[in-house]
């Protein structure tokens, strides 16, 4: 074991010039990963995915034209001719298993706690009594939390993405090319306004047992209420006040499958406009609270 | 020439329309200075310029050399800053605390954990450094904000309050901790303290701010010195009397010291020399018990500084 002296001694080394945002973003994924239940909730997320995977793996070796044979049993119970078909429309579907639950779980397990244990312990004068801005700061605890959150939803499409891609006849890519891209983006504006308004729940709250509060409030309530509001009025452009739907509409938006959604749903243009107005809200009410709290008032 | 650690210049600092700091000019050259002034007196509006989070509203403040306004983050890199409060990162051991802070600094990350180790050692925190620190006492946690100054090295070390709630022993501790990293290290030194005996001791420079104003900038030797020449003089306890009569009769102003048989000599236009104390004590046939320069304490100065306009 390496004796140290217990005298304080100047230091030589090298320093570095790297972005401040990059040891909060590192330190950020080391707490998640810290907190047992996001790392389960992360592997069952993934989990989830891989048995579907391998799901279509024993579909592949028990009946190889299995594919051609649900499209055709899906046809006659249905009056939709590609209902049952495997393409990117498919795809769309797995945001209920993946995005809905590991989003709203890992925001309230993990996301909570961003800002409001900053604050608790006045991590704030710690922080910005160094070379490091508000920006920067959000940046990094933001690059984290998406992180964490695109692991739980969009690591799980990926892999059956890649099993359905493995399993499939040639000519397939065809049909899901444009999922990877079109998912990557729609769901990194989406856990990117779900990190921001988390911690902008954080900031005003300053409590993390608060912010699960008010956050699990505005899901539900807001879910509840758009279904509601479109329910009386038959006016679809209500649905946009849930997040859900409108993280729904930005990926079938994305890949190209907007005209083919049979059930009701607002106007791509909207769901986006609610998405990025939610962002710029949470980022405006973030910066003005970390604005103050740099001034180490 | 030397590099001044600090210059204010004509520094103006507003919120909205409340003036925290109205025109303060000042020069540090280095050493060890000590931030002296009443609750509001403008202390932390002036250590918020000095880390450049504060735009003055007029005026300049130069750290090093440089404007905090054009180089305010990286002059961060170079400023070690102590706050009053607890302020640590939560969640995580004391080691990986400081580590991020080094690293937030420009350290590597082998460095910065390394430095993380030397510095809790250091501080006397080696023993407790993987604990998280919400579970240090008050005088752990102390020590360990020292060391989340010095983690990244800094030039300019500014604590304040570092010895607040203390008990006695863990104060001779910090100090003496302090002591070594100013004196031993040339790590220039601010301590904004409202404990004056931690500045007499620490400090050979002093700012006294009130309400918003520098009221003095100096060395704490000509803070305390003796104030119009004035003497301290000790004599037998039955003696004050007589030699407070004699005294007057000579034309001093004399005023009864804080130790029993102490008398502060002084005169309105000249300084009074021993020659001239023991003459008067011959004449009156007092014997001189002792004599010295009648320097004030920090507090007697600090008050009168405050006190004057």
């Amino acid at each position: 074991m390496a004796f140290r002296a217990a005298e304080y001694e100047r230091f030589h080394g090298e320093r570095t010039s790297r972005p401040t945002w990059i040891p909060i973003a590192t330190a950020t994924l080391a707490r998640g990963w810290a907190s047992k239940w996001v790392r389960r909730m992360s592997f069952l997320s993934l989990l989830m995915g891989f048995t579907i995977v391998v799901l279509l793996y024993v579909f592949n070796q028990i009946a190889p034209d299995w594919r051609h044979l649900v499209e055709t049993a899906g046809s006659r119970v249905s009056e939709q001719n590609d209902g049952f078909r495997i393409d990117s429309k498919f795809y769309l579907h797995l945001l209920g298993i993946f995005v809905n639950p590991f989003v709203l779980i890992l925001s309230l397990m993990f996301g909570h706690d961003l800002i409001a244990s900053d604050l608790r312990t006045n991590a704030m004068e710690a922080y910005f009594s160094r070379p490091i801005t508000p920006l920067s700061y959000l940046f990094g605890r933001t690059v984290a939390f998406v992180g964490f959150l695109m692991l739980a939803t969009f690591g799980p499409i990926m892999l059956i993405w890649c099993g359905d891609l493995l399993f499939s006849e040639e000519g397939h890519i065809d049909d899901i090319a444009n999922v990877p891209l079109g998912m990557f983006l729609s769901l990194l504006l989406s856990c990117t306004v779900v990190a921001l308004m988390v911690q902008a729940i954080t900031i005003l709250t300053r409590s993390a047992i608060w912010t699960n509060l008010v956050f699990l409030v505005i899901f539900v309530m807001v879910q509840g209420m758009g279904a509601m509001l479109w329910g009386i009025t038959d006016n679809s452009s209500f649905l946009a006040i849930s997040y859900f739907h409108d993280t729904y509409v930005a990926c079938a938006a994305t890949l190209g499958e907007l005209d083919g959604l049979t059930a009701s749903h607002a106007s791509a243009p909207l769901a986006f406009s609610v998405l990025i107005g939610l962002a710029v809200v949470s980022f405006s009410i973030i910066m003005r609270g970390l604005k103050r709290r740099s001034l180490l008032a | 020439m030397s590099e001044k650690v600090l210059e204010l210049q004509g520094l103006v600092v507003r919120y909205g329309s409340f003036t925290a700091l109205h025109g303060v000019d000042a020069i540090f050259n280095g050493g060890a200075l000590g931030l002296l002034g009443p609750n509001g007196a403008g202390k932390s509006s002036m250590m918020r310029s000095i880390l450049g989070l504060v735009r003055p509203a007029d005026g300049s403040v130069k750290v090093l050399g440089e404007d905090t306004q054009t180089a305010g983050a990286q002059l961060r890199r170079r400023i070690g800053y102590m706050p009053e409060r607890d302020a640590y990162i939560g969640g995580i051991s004391g080691v990986r605390g400081l580590a991020q802070l080094a690293e937030l600094c420009g350290f590597q990350s082998e460095d910065a954990m390394l430095r993380a180790h030397d510095v809790l050692h250091f501080v006397g925190l080696g023993e407790e450094r993987y604990r998280d620190v919400s579970t240090y006492s008050l005088g752990m946690r102390q020590r360990y904000k020292l060391a989340a100054a010095l983690v990244h090295d800094p030039d300019i070390l500014f604590l304040d309050e570092p010895t607040n709630g203390l008990d006695p022993q863990n104060r001779v501790r910090m100090l003496g901790l302090i002591e070594r990293v100013s004196k031993d290290h040339g790590i220039h030194l601010i301590l904004a303290s409202h404990l004056l005996p931690d500045v007499e001791r620490l400090c050979n420079e002093v700012w006294v701010l009130d309400k918003g104003h520098m009221k003095h900038t100096g060395s704490l030797a000509e803070l305390t010195a003796a104030a119009r020449g004035a003497k301290r003089v000790r004599v037998e306890l039955d003696s004050v009397k007589p030699f407070e009569k004699a005294a007057s009769d000579e034309g001093l102003e004399v005023e009864i010291g804080r130790v029993h048989g102490e008398l502060v000599l002084s005169h309105p236009e000249r300084i009074v020399e021993p020659n001239a104390v023991f003459a008067l004590a011959q004449k009156a046939g007092i014997p001189i018990l002792g004599i010295r320069d009648a320097a004030r304490s920090l507090e007697d100065a600090f008050l009168e500084t405050l006190e004057a306009e």
